[in-house]
């Protein structure tokens, strides 16, 4: 705790004075185990709120939480019609929002494992799911083209609002406090103001498969069917970074920036996984996990430097150098 | 014999006269055997006779329908998929079963181990009695212990009766007669009544004595009455007991409205009861004259008055009172054979150490000192950032915010993130604020620019949701097309009573009828600008061209203004709500983008939806025009024509009926088809139609003239035509509403001088409020008096067609 090297401030004088020291990045670059998830494909893993449990989206129609330190399946979920796309885990981590290729978006209770609310109106496959910041609303991304907002408060099965300004299908969601970052497959990440009551959209001009905010929220991270990551500035569009080297040009592969923000790591298409410094923008790891395998999906621990990455049928843990499994399993 | 005496005498009879006894008693043998029928407590059937079933035959008896048993209900176990029903043979069994005499009665019984109500032993019974009268209004579960009792007796109770015991006797060791006589004095006390005479001096003790002679004679002991100990489970004081209710309830110190005499004697004489003439087997009923004295009460807070009368409430049951508890006392050597009495209890006395003794120099508040020790050094460490030691109120003024969140305590938990941009150089940070100050400096002058200019604005008007001039349902009428701008506006607000704050000095039935009117048109221009929206994009998209200039710029690495757009959006009120963000446009009524809307007609589907009526009722007013147009426009009008006189004719239905209905709205319809379908039926309004523009020649040809001036594109789909040309009158509204007024009005003064020239009876018309239609029917009577034989030819065709549908 006491290794960790304190950023340089905000001020930009106070930056010039002395370049911080260099310390070794705490990256999740081992591997600790692997879970099988015996529900075929897995279409995409998720932490929960806090990070101790983690949600699997299976082939099988089904949802499966995870105790992912453990190893230990705590609760399988059934219910939607075809295989699940996406999931999302509410801020108490008491309900879950999941979507899947039957059009519909769920809204379970996680102790019961019944549904709470099925919504349906999307058009076509939902891609992407998520809960805004106080888990009210549950965003949905589908091959539609549109996003839309459901209301987990009322019985109303209608959404409150559709944005369908994308042409293309939407492949990724985000929302912050009073953002919604969407990207699309028509090569525009669309980011929604609430506060301001503005659409800013950015032509990255390749399909985008995954977009997300910096943990400050002024930048956007994307990466786009050219085999490309790109690192934009919120206010003003410009790009601030690029990276490449992993293989994107074919399916869905998510990125992610690290805990500290300060790499950015991706799947592949190669079977590895790539993590590049934020600003050098040159690959600092390259993690082998099976050989010609697509890494699609990856999620990073909210509070710790542990990652999980979905392959095939199975989910894969890293952590960094410092992380030691709990008692009871050691 | 009254019948007859009736008859003769003139007495009044007051009153019914009672039944004849004989008939009311003999009444049920009067009915055979064979036709009495057994039933049970709800009417049904029971015995059918021996040779159809006997007993409990049909179907009502045993099973649940005639076709036997009721199948038991399809129930989806989705929800609960856990639950597995269970049968019992409850399931099975009819009410009667169930009921008391049944096969399985309901009733609350005791388990085998246990017999109720029968076999209380002697002691209980006692126990019974001294419980009763303690006996407080919580009914403890002494009672209910009382009545069941264990069929079998326990071991105790068993060896004891080896031993010789029985019920009702003491335990213990046989005692003689005087110690019996000791005992038991008190009872013998109250000594039975002798008859006859028998020596003074001598109990009747002796008197057995002397039967038994010398013979010495042993007693069982006195029964003990068991202690009963009760646990404590309350929270009342030690010695409160409940409200005992039969003390409490009823007062049986009433005063007696007796009689009390005196005999000369001097002795009293008291006659009880309520009267003389109550006797000896009557009830005696409620003493009605007693009179309820306030002594009765307890008024006065006094010490003690009398213990044995406060129901126990407060005061702790008298302990002086002697309550003596017996200890059971054996001499030691009166042991029972094989028996050996206990010590005499000991209490175990509890060891008690002392307390161990504290060094000196303990101190008991060491792990606070401790605590506070850390914090003080912590509060130090971290305030070494700002390195002055003042008071927190005035450092936090000069404080970053960085280290005001160190201060706060973010630096000591593990370090969140750090900026981005604390990675990026400063030069590249510089370049990134120029480019966010000027963006114009930099060379792109795009139109774009103008965008964001837009977006500071406070708030644009509110727009209306489609073409306003696309869409005036109500144009004839400016003061209802203005109340139902308000109320589209009011729809798209999202409020809740759209019709509520719009201002109009209608009556309340019209108010109700117009917000009936206006929901429904509301509804379908939503539902028909939604689908239209999703249905419809530009031919050439403006993005198209600019988009593949994005494209280069994107690929050559540059992003920034130009890839970037920047549009108002407008969040759903609701939106905002659940995002705890204030509503960027409070007053807009736009959701989404505000998109153009697609140029599609509107008028021309509105015939798929309900409202077709309202807009049917306007395109009364320019229908006549219209036919001129019709005319002028292009030669192959006559479909044009026909679909016009049909709503007409709808037209005129309305008038005369006045309200909507939905069966007209259908009727509206079919016209329609018919006009579109059935190409040449009625050829017969056709006519009408001639005659009509016969008739209104003069007024119409002015109108003719303005028409020409509009330019219609002479090829147009027939269907959709007339309405067309309706709708881009509109697109003059001040124009058109002004010079349409003046013919009408002509109309109107027409048809008054037809009025007084054809001299009509009954009652006067209603005012002549839809002047063409009025005109049209009684232009179809003249035309069809003058015409007859013109139009002969023409009318058996009609029939002709008549016959075939």
């Amino acid at each position: 705790m006491f290794g960790v090297v304190e950023g340089p401030a905000n001020r930009p004088d106070a930056k010039e004075e002395k370049a911080p020291p260099k310390a070794k990045p705490r990256l999740p670059a081992n591997l600790i185990h692997f879970i099988d998830c015996n529900q075929g494909a897995v279409r995409a893993v998720r932490f929960n709120g806090d990070g101790n449990y983690c949600l699997t989206c299976g082939n099988d129609k089904s949802i499966k939480l995870w105790n992912p330190e453990k190893q230990m399946l705590i609760k399988k979920y059934t219910g939607h019609g075809y295989d699940v796309l996406d999931a999302a885990s509410s801020n108490d981590n008491c309900q879950i929002a999941s979507c899947g290729s039957d059009k519909s978006v769920m809204y379970w209770d996680v102790a019961s494992g019944q549904i709470i609310r099925r919504f349906r109106g999307h058009a076509g496959r939902v891609n992407c799911v998520q809960f805004n910041e106080e888990s009210t609303v549950i965003l949905s991304g589908s091959v539609d083209s549109s996003i839309r907002a459901w209301d987990c408060r009322s019985k109303k099965g209608s959404a409150i609002q559709i944005m369908d300004e994308a042409k293309d299908s939407i492949s990724a969601l985000q929302v912050s406090d009073h953002e919604i970052l969407s990207g699309s497959i028509d090569g525009k990440i669309r980011r929604y103001d609430l506060r301001i009551g503005s659409m800013h959209s950015d032509n990255i001009g390749s399909a985008i498969t995954s977009t997300c905010f910096t943990k400050d929220g002024q930048c956007t991270l994307t990466s786009t069917h050219d085999n490309t990551i790109r690192l934009l500035d919120v206010a003003t569009g410009e790009m601030l970074g690029e990276y490449m080297g992993h293989k994107n040009a074919k399916y869905m592969i998510e990125c992610a920036l690290n805990r500290k923000d300060d790499h950015v790591i991706s799947g592949s298409e190669d079977g590895h996984i790539y993590m590049w410094d934020l600003v050098e923008a040159s690959v600092t790891k390259k993690l082998l996990v099976k050989r010609n395998k697509v890494i699609h999906s990856l999620s990073m621990h909210p509070e710790k430097d542990v990652m999980l990455v979905a392959c095939e049928n199975k989910i894969y843990m890293f952590a960094d150098d410092f992380y030691e499994l709990p008692d009871n399993i050691a | 014999i009254m019948s007859d005496s009736d008859d003769d005498h003139p007495f009044a009879k007051y009153g019914n006269a009672l039944k004849d006894l004989e008939e009311a008693t003999s009444k049920p043998s009067s009915i055979p055997i064979h036709e009495q029928t057994v039933t049970d407590e709800q009417g049904r059937r029971r015995f059918h006779g021996a040779f159809t079933g006997g007993f409990s035959a049909g179907y009502y008896n045993s099973v649940g329908s005639k076709d036997g048993w009721t199948p038991s209900e399809f129930k989806s176990t989705r929800s609960n998929k856990t639950g597995k029903k269970t049968f019992t043979p409850h399931d099975f069994m009819d009410t009667e079963d169930v009921s008391d005499f049944g096969i399985a009665p309901t009733l609350l019984q005791a388990k085998q181990n246990f017999q109720h109500g029968q076999k209380r032993n002697l002691i209980n019974e006692r126990q019974l009695q001294v419980e009763e009268k303690k006996m407080t209004l919580s009914l403890g579960t002494e009672l209910l212990e009382s009545l069941i009792v264990p069929t079998r007796s326990n071991i105790g109770k068993q060896l004891l009766c080896k031993l010789g015991w029985k019920e009702g006797q003491g335990i213990g060791p046989r005692v003689d007669r005087a110690r019996y006589q000791e005992e038991n004095e008190d009872e013998i006390k109250e000594q039975p009544k002798v008859y006859g005479c028998y020596i003074p001096g001598r109990s009747i003790q002796s008197s057995i004595e002397d039967t038994f002679g010398q013979e010495p004679i042993t007693f069982a002991p006195k029964d003990q009455m068991p202690v009963k100990i009760i646990a404590k489970a309350d929270l009342h004081g030690l010695g409160y007991s409940g409200i005992n209710p039969t003390n409490a309830l009823f007062i049986k110190q009433k005063k007696s409205s007796g009689v009390e005499a005196r005999m000369k004697s001097g002795s009293k004489l008291s006659i009880k009861g309520q009267a003389f003439g109550v006797g000896a087997y009557e009830e005696e009923d409620e003493d009605i004259y007693s009179m309820d004295t306030m002594e009765n009460y307890d008024r006065v807070l006094t010490a003690e008055a009398n213990p044995q009368d406060s129901y126990g409430w407060t005061k702790p049951k008298a302990i002086a009172s002697s309550h003596k508890v017996e200890a059971i006392e054996f001499n030691k050597n009166e042991a029972i054979t094989g028996f050996i009495p206990a010590e005499k209890k000991k209490f175990v006395e509890r060891k008690c150490y002392s307390a161990p003794k504290l060094p000196p120099d303990f101190d008991c508040n060491r792990r606070l000192k401790l605590q506070h020790e850390v914090n003080r050094i912590n509060e130090m460490h971290l305030s070494q950032p700002g390195n002055f030691h003042v008071p927190a109120a005035v450092t936090t003024a000069h404080l970053t915010a960085k280290e005001r969140k160190t201060m706060l305590g973010n630096a000591n938990s593990k370090e969140k993130y750090v900026s981005v941009f604390d990675f990026i150089s400063p030069d590249d940070r510089n370049r990134m604020e120029m480019a966010k100050k000027k963006p114009t400096e930099l060379g792109f002058t795009a139109g774009k620019n103008e965008e964001p200019e837009k977006l500071s604005k406070p708030e644009r008007p509110t727009a209306p949701l489609v073409d306003p001039k696309s869409l005036r349902p109500f144009n004839n009428n400016p003061e209802k097309q203005r109340r139902y701008e308000q109320y589209e506006r009011a729809v798209r607000q999202r409020k809740t009573d759209p019709y509520l704050g719009i201002d109009s000095d209608l009556t309340e039935w019209e108010r109700n009828h117009e917000r009936h009117e206006f929901s429904q048109l509301a509804q379908v221009y939503s539902h028909l600008t939604s689908s239209m929206k999703s249905k419809f994009t530009k031919a050439t998209d403006e993005e198209q061209e600019l988009t593949t200039a994005v494209k280069k710029e994107s690929s050559k690495h540059v992003f920034g203004i130009m890839t970037r757009d920047r549009i108002e959006w407008h969040p759903d009120p609701l939106l905002c709500k659940r995002f705890n963000v204030p509503d960027p446009f409070p007053k807009s009524d736009v959701v989404g983008i505000a998109k153009a809307v697609p140029n599609f007609d509107l008028p021309s589907l509105k015939h798929q939806g309900p409202a077709e009526r309202p807009i049917l009722e306007d395109s009364e007013l320019p229908q006549n025009m219209l036919k001129e147009m019709q005319k002028v426009s292009s030669g192959s009008a006559s479909n044009e024509i026909k679909k016009n006189n049909d709503l007409s004719e709808v037209q005129s239905t309305k008038d005369n009926e006045n309200d909507e209905t939905a069966e007209e709205e259908e009727r509206a319809s079919m016209d329609l088809f018919k006009s579109i379908f059935a190409a040449s039926s009625d050829e017969e309004s056709d006519d009408e139609n001639e005659e009509q523009e016969d008739d209104l020649e003069e007024p119409e040809k002015q109108k003719v003239e303005k028409v020409e001036n509009l330019s219609f594109p002479p090829s147009m789909p027939h269907v959709f035509t007339p309405v067309n040309k309706k709708l881009s009158i509109n697109e003059e509204p001040q124009q058109s509403t002004s010079d349409l007024l003046k013919p009408k009005e002509s109309l109107a003064s027409q048809e008054k001088n037809e009025e007084k020239e054809e001299d009509l009876f009954g009652p006067a018309l209603p005012p002549p409020r839809k002047a063409g239609t009025l005109n049209s029917s009684k232009n179809d009577d003249s035309f069809s008096k003058r015409h007859k034989e013109k139009h002969k030819s023409h009318k058996s065709h009609k029939k002709s067609s008549k016959h075939k549908k």
